[in-house]
């Protein structure tokens, strides 16, 4: 069916083109020239990038980087209103006349500075531009400018604390380590709850390939989530719409929201060369304590408590693991163009050293982007971009894997010199790999090849009339290398290991949309648009390992025994049309309905198609005439009210083929072999389906110097997909099914104002809240363990990847109690003491663990918030301070669970315990297995901390420097500081912190992993 | 599915019964484990390495029924279809064995669409002989094919003899003593019947044992019966002066034997078995003649390694014990303690030979630990015909 129907649609598509193409406007029409310039009403600096647009047409261009503007329009003579729109500035339209003369030049436009968004244009769910104040549902949207005061290295920390309700969390502080992203909590429990993300037009891919084991098995938290490729410093303009409001235009993809990203455009008529140059160092921010137990005569102590041997010490290994890291970036675009065509061509290149020793990312980037105008009527733009992405790694935070640098500092002990003696032999334990060892001699890497493009064609037969086509491709190779020399001090690797994998990722989207906006009567206005998609996707998967290597050789083949190799191969398509109208009623009311229908190739054949509605609308109210009347404008200069539904699915949760019975080739001594999956396939299983509601409002307060956005939803997915288990004597383990629901609840607000506008002076403040309540609900089992700990939960009636486990007993009275029953309390430093009095008896002051398991722990924040304050001073300095919070969110720290027990005896506990502070049990110092240590090891309730921070994300100094030298324009200098502070208890690196990467149920897992570090940089912008 | 066998089956098989059976000891502190290894109550439902035994076996007869279903629908020729089929209703024998020497009860059949029933385990065991009866008729209608012995059945396998094998050892479980003596007597003592293991394919008792470091076998098999100066212990282990400091401290030994390497092939069957069975099902016959038990033992016990194909041999002298039916009772169970060391037969050994365990609450280190497993939580959760757990 769906080549059959892919076909007849796009066949059916075309004809409907050519024929309205056929049907072009009659010409009475006069072709005018219109230009001028937009400047800022205060400053008096010219606006680059503001829109001016004839009210009604779609005739309208952007300023260049002067300010200025020219463009023709196609127009009877007679009077049109120009309307001039900048972000965070007021809009203004004026009235124009248009007469005999073509050539029209215009007065400059003064805008004013606003905090007020009513009038900001924007796309993102929306068939065209189109102004806020036209939404049914909450939309964010970042602009360049705010993404370039404190230049970041990726895209993922460049939005980090911009967007109300967005969870954008650093898995892992090494340069390629990864980032999460949620918006609005999680929808799905087997499906990526990470948002589409979409690039100039293109759906670009985010997944997290794990190639080589950089710790963890392959679930590790080094893996690299492949939107680390875009380079941020591009960047336009972002815009975030949350929730399945979104899902009409982008259909079931856009399930966990929508990140679209618009990349700079060439504008204006002059060529203008923009050169950055930048450094950038980092080190970590805090590291923690180690055991550097001693006895009374300041003899360092072994982990049972004597003396270590003469010339032997404690060593902090964190001296030898983290660095100052350096950095540099360079960067150079050209752009111009005239009115009829643009261009923008733009490279960097970047090279981050890592905090961790051995540690290295460097990303080539480079963009090519042409528009141009081949009729009036008819604009066609291509875009190329190249990323080229390289990182040297360092395995860490295994805990299967025995090689990973950092495991083996937590799992110490740290009775040795890591360092390798004259003959460059490393000591080791037989119990880890040496730290040092394994980053300076083991070889780690990951290279990635993309290539990012599009063509887009707007075709415009009629002002009322408007086709898009799109056409995007992403497309990249990613190979990961892991080289283990024979002869380490690694048990089980010591013969060396050698492994190769790539990955081939391609995506294709083909997309569609016919607009027709007409007014039916002046106060009636009408958009309809009618689109189709197609995208279709193939990841492949080859990988080859080997153990037991010739020396010097690294390659695979240099392995003799272990030899496997894997190989996936992976395609589906997804098909997708809507219809979505929307009437605008003077202006104030806008009702939008929109139909869509969507398929995966993933599902079977009965639940292929979905359905999928929506429905919104928005109210200004603040446009009555008693508005301003009444006086209430005064105060309240604009009021909007806003409310939407939008139902979802996710189409693309399961694997393509996981809803077949797949048996595995397994040859078996020498001979072809097919062995039997646990997973029975399920041909019936449907499609999660989401329905989301939100309210929200829009309000401008005092001439719009201060705005808010309030929303609020409920966001529900039923039909759960999960792996429920079955009888063994069915012949299988598993099934995929649908079982429960999952709903999130909450709400988001974002606050902007200007508290002080003065000529010379102005400060902007940023403010955004959200809150979010997740539950599970309607699952066969009351407790399904879905994370790799065994304690990472999905619980009825419980938020998703709750922590479920050993807990410590209490008394009646709730008090944490020992193991003779004495109540017992938390000390500022994480540990449990009496109460009262010192431990006498055996048992004494060591927590007793309960004998039920019970919820210990939630990884998902009560609220997340961030406060941006912005200062002007004169037309050339800026001062800018960005503070972020994530608030009652709990972490699993393993690193101190494992650390703190003398056995392994490498952090502050186990020195407590040698030295006698924390009591050592019926063994006493030298039994490791009686005492505090050991057993809270097994009470991991202990081990749940509360993960609340409050960071220093941004601090940020511009100036710019206006020269007329040496061909020089501007001079912009940068100086920043990113993660500069953290206000937290944790007693670890960083509560910022996720093991097995960007997951979505596991999340805040503590297990050695890098401390996103506290860095600084300095650059410097030439504009020609 | 002979793969799978290998692989995933052996195992639990070898090393979960040999646990319960106190072959082996653990080596680990993972909690899964540390519960085997205690057994008793301590053993829950839930315990992975039990619904291992149990899933993997199930998997393993739903793989042999669809070959069974399906295999007339291929065009293959005769002797590949007999092949196939006899290489089927074996290894559904072998799974449907594995679980009546686990479980007091279990299914004879797989189904994907209802809930199956339970049936008592000797009821299991004669569905298992059902099972080798046919194939054992397939090879005799219709031999083998080239195509079949040269491209199907995996290298090592002597489909004849290990059907006969099975026969003899089910008959003997299943008290069917005269069968279990024909059969056993069918076996060709100089034969073989391996599964084989290369680089790719690894022993996975080795594995478990040599790589993970999950057990070790004990000293002595686990046993107070074992003689000194029994050469099978250096054929089975190599000695090492360790104790298990997880749980129980056990004194334990390095491994040998059939778990030796990466690449060591485990027999089906060790050809001293059959004297064994032979040596048991006339013990049991009315009126037993004690002097040609005691000569089938003494085969076992005064065999060299040199004389057997496998290399087993006790070089211990004759037997010289009592002749009563207690004493060679005995004599069996030490024979079959050290010949069949590690190989998932001793705890239907311990349950048939060695009495009832002196104290259920905390058997002795030489005491099973369990009777029967109780039925994975798995299985009871979606399968309402789950029966009641053993006690013990």
């Amino acid at each position: 069916m769906p080549d059959r129907y892919r076909r007849s649609f796009v066949v059916a598509i075309l004809a409907g083109l050519l024929a309205s193409a056929g049907g072009l406007p009659a010409s009475a029409q006069t072709a005018y020239t219109l230009s001028g310039q937009v400047l800022d009403a205060s400053s008096g600096e010219s606006l680059p990038g503001a829109n001016v647009q004839i009210v009604g047409t779609n005739f309208g261009t952007a300023t260049n980087a002067d300010g200025a503007f020219s463009f023709t329009v196609q127009l009877q003579p007679g009077e049109y209103r120009l309307r001039a729109s900048f972000v965070g500035y007021e809009t203004q339209t004026r009235t124009i006349e248009i007469g005999d003369e073509q050539d029209v030049t215009l007065d400059p436009i003064r805008l004013t500075v606003s905090a007020g968004r009513f009038e900001e244009l924007v796309v993102t769910g929306q068939a065209g531009p189109t102004k806020r104040k036209e939404l049914g549902n909450s939309l964010a949207s970042v602009s360049g400018e705010d993404v370039e005061e404190a230049p970041a290295n990726s895209l993922g920390e460049a939005l980090q604390g911009k967007v109300a309700g967005a969870q954008i969390q650093s898995s892992t502080g090494s340069p390629g380590g990864g980032t999460f992203i949620q918006l609005r909590g999680a929808s799905t429990v087997l499906g990526d709850s990470q948002p589409l993300i979409i690039i100039d037009g293109v759906i670009v891919n985010n997944d997290s390939p794990a190639l080589i084991d950089l710790g963890g098995g392959l679930i590790g938290g080094g893996k690299q989530n492949r939107l680390l490729d875009i380079a941020p410093a591009d960047i336009d303009r972002v815009e975030v719409v949350k929730g399945a409001a979104a899902a009409a235009l982008y259909g079931s993809r856009a399930n966990n929201g929508v990140i679209q990203i618009f990349t700079k455009e060439g504008s204006g008529d002059q060529a203008q060369v923009s050169y950055t140059s930048r450094f950038e160092t980092s080190a970590i921010r805090n590291t923690v304590d180690v055991n550097m137990a001693q006895d009374d005569q300041g003899n360092f102590l072994d982990n049972t408590g004597n003396p270590l041997g003469e010339n032997e010490q404690r060593w902090d290994w964190q001296d030898f693991i983290f660095r100052r890291a350096y950095g540099t970036e360079q960067r150079l675009s050209i752009s111009g163009g005239n009115s009829e065509r643009t261009y923008r061509i733009a490279g960097g290149y970047e090279a981050n050293q890592g905090i961790q020793e051995g540690a290295r990312l460097s990303r080539i980037n480079a963009r090519a982007r042409l528009s141009q105008e081949v009729r009036d009527w008819v604009t066609v733009s291509a875009d190329a971009r190249f990323a080229r992405t390289q990182s040297e790694d360092v395995p860490d935070g295994g805990v299967r894997a025995p090689y990973g640098a950092l495991t083996s500092f937590v799992f110490g002990p740290n009775t040795f010199d890591p360092r390798p003696d004259e003959t460059g032999t490393f000591p080791g334990d037989a119990l880890q790999s040496n730290p040092v060892e394994v980053q300076s001699q083991f070889d780690f890497g990951q290279e990635t090849n993309r290539f990012l493009g599009n063509i887009q064609a707007t075709i415009t037969p009629t002002s009322e009339f408007t086709i898009d086509y799109t056409l995007g491709l992403d497309t990249y190779d990613q190979v990961g290398t892991a080289y283990i020399p024979p002869g380490n001090t690694t048990p089980g690797r010591g013969d060396g290991f050698s492994r190769r994998a790539e990955q081939n990722q391609l995506q294709l989207n083909s997309d569609l949309n016919l607009r027709y906006e007409t007014n039916v009567t002046p106060d009636l206005t009408s958009t309809t648009v009618f689109g189709g998609t197609l995208q279709y996707e193939n990841t492949e998967q080859f990988s080859a390992e080997s153990r037991n290597l010739s020396p010097i050789v690294r390659t695979v083949g240099s392995g003799s025994s272990s030899r496997a190799f894997g190989d996936s191969r992976l395609e589906s398509s997804l098909y997708g049309v809507f219809v979505q109208q929307t009437v605008g009623v003077s202006d104030q009311l806008f009702v939008t309905g929109a139909a869509r229908y969507d398929a995966s190739s993933r599902f079977g054949s009965d639940n292929r198609w979905q359905f999928y509605p929506k429905g919104s609308v928005a109210y200004t109210i603040s446009d009555h005439g008693f508005w301003e009347s009444s006086g209430i404008s005064e105060i309240v200069s604009n009021f909007k009210v806003r409310s939407s539904i939008g139902f979802s699915g996710g189409l693309t949760s399961i694997g393509p083929f996981d809803r077949f019975t797949s048996y595995n080739p397994s040859p078996y001594s020498g001979q072809a072999g097919l062995s039997p999956p646990a997973q029975q396939g399920a041909v019936g299983v449907r499609p999660e389906r989401q329905r989301e509601i939100e309210f929200g409002t829009d309000a401008s307060f005092f001439e719009n110097r201060l705005d808010l956005s309030f929303t609020y939803y409920t966001q529900r997915t039923e039909d759960l997909l999960l792996s429920r288990s079955l009888a063994p004597t069915s012949g299988f383990g598993s099934r995929l099914d649908n079982v429960g629901e999952l709903e999130n609840v909450g709400f988001e607000l974002e606050v902007r104002g200007i508290p002080l506008r003065r000529d010379n002076f102005q400060w902007t403040s940023t403010v955004t809240y959200a809150e979010n309540e997740n539950e599970v609900r309607g699952q066969e089992e009351d407790i399904n363990t879905v994370g790799p700990f065994g304690i990472v939960s999905s619980i009825n009636d419980e938020p998703l990847g709750v922590y479920y486990g050993s807990a410590f007993k209490r008394n009646d009275a709730g008090e944490v109690v020992d193991q003779n029953g004495n109540p017992m309390e938390k000390g500022d430093d994480g540990y449990w003491r009496l109460k009262s009095g010192t431990p006498e008896e055996t048992g004494d002051g060591i927590p007793a663990k309960a004998e039920e398991e019970k919820i210990i722990g939630d990884p998902n924040p009560d609220f997340t918030a961030s406060w941006t304050n912005q200062f002007q001073i004169g037309s050339n300095l800026r001062f800018r301070v960005q503070l972020d919070a994530t608030v009652g969110q709990d972490v699993f720290n393993f690193t101190r669970r494992i650390g703190d027990v003398p056995f392994f005896g490498t952090l502050e506990g186990a020195e407590r315990e040698i030295e006698g502070d924390l009591p050592s049990g019926a063994g006493g110092v030298s039994n490791p297995f009686t005492g505090y240590g050991w057993t809270t090891l097994n009470i991991f309730e202990h081990w749940v901390e509360d993960g609340s921070y409050v960071k220093l994300r941004e601090v940020a100094i511009n100036y710019s420097l206006p020269l007329d030298r040496w061909q020089i324009e501007e001079l912009r200098f940068n100086l920043s500081g990113r993660n500069l502070l953290s206000f937290d208890n944790y007693q670890g690196w960083d509560p910022e912190v996720n093991v097995t990467g960007q997951t979505t149920v596991t999340r805040n897992f503590d297990f050695a992993q890098v401390p996103t570090p506290r860095s600084f940089s300095l650059g410097v912008t030439a504009t020609f | 599915m002979q793969g799978y066998y290998a692989e995933q089956v052996l195992e639990p098989k070898v090393l979960t019964i040999g646990t319960t059976a106190r072959e082996v000891t653990v080596t680990n502190t993972l909690s899964n484990l540390q519960q085997l290894e205690q057994g008793g109550t301590a053993l829950p439902a839930t315990n992975a390495n039990v619904n291992r035994l149990w899933s993997r076996s199930y998997r393993v007869v739903r793989t042999a029924e669809r070959l069974i279903e399906n295999v007339r629908t291929v065009p293959f020729e005769e002797g590949t279809e007999s092949g196939i089929l006899a290489t089927a209703h074996l290894f559904k024998a072998m799974a449907l064995g594995t679980v009546a020497q686990g479980f007091e009860q279990g299914a004879l059949t797989v189904d994907e669409d209802k809930d199956v029933e339970y049936v008592g385990r000797n009821e299991v065991l004669a569905e298992a002989l059902n099972q080798l009866a046919e194939a054992e008729r397939q090879i005799n209608q219709v031999p083998p094919s080239e195509e079949f012995l040269q491209n199907i059945l995996a290298p090592g396998i002597d489909l004849p003899n290990t059907i006969s094998a099975y026969q003899a050892r089910y008959n003997l479980f299943a008290g069917n003593y005269s069968e279990a003596i024909d059969a056993a007597s069918a076996v060709d003592l100089e034969a073989t019947s391996l599964l084989s293991f290369n680089d790719q394919t690894q022993n996975p008792i080795w594995n478990f044992i040599d790589v993970l470091g999950y057990y070790a076998p004990r000293d002595n098999f686990g046993s107070e019966l074992t003689e000194s100066g029994d050469q099978r212990l250096e054929f089975y282990t190599s000695p090492v002066d360790t104790t298990s400091d997880a749980g129980d401290p056990l004194p334990f030994e390095d491994v040998a034997g059939f778990a030796d390497g990466t690449s060591t092939s485990f027999p089906l069957y060790v050809p001293g078995e059959m004297v064994l069975i032979r040596a048991e099902a006339k013990l049991r016959l009315d009126n037993f003649d004690a002097q040609d038990v005691v000569s089938e033992l003494d085969k076992v016990r005064t065999k060299t390694a040199n004389e057997d194909p496998l290399g087993v041999g006790a070089d211990l002298s004759a037997y010289n014990g009592p002749e009563t039916e207690a004493a060679l009772e005995e004599e069996i169970l030490r024979q079959r303690r050290a010949e069949l060391f590690m190989q998932g037969l001793a705890l239907e050994d311990l349950r048939r030979l060695a009495g009832p365990v002196s104290n259920q609450s905390d058997p002795g280190d030489f005491e099973r630990t369990r009777n029967f497993y109780p039925y994975p939580a798995q299985e009871r959760r979606n399968n309402p015909n789950t029966p009641q757990d053993p006690g013990f």
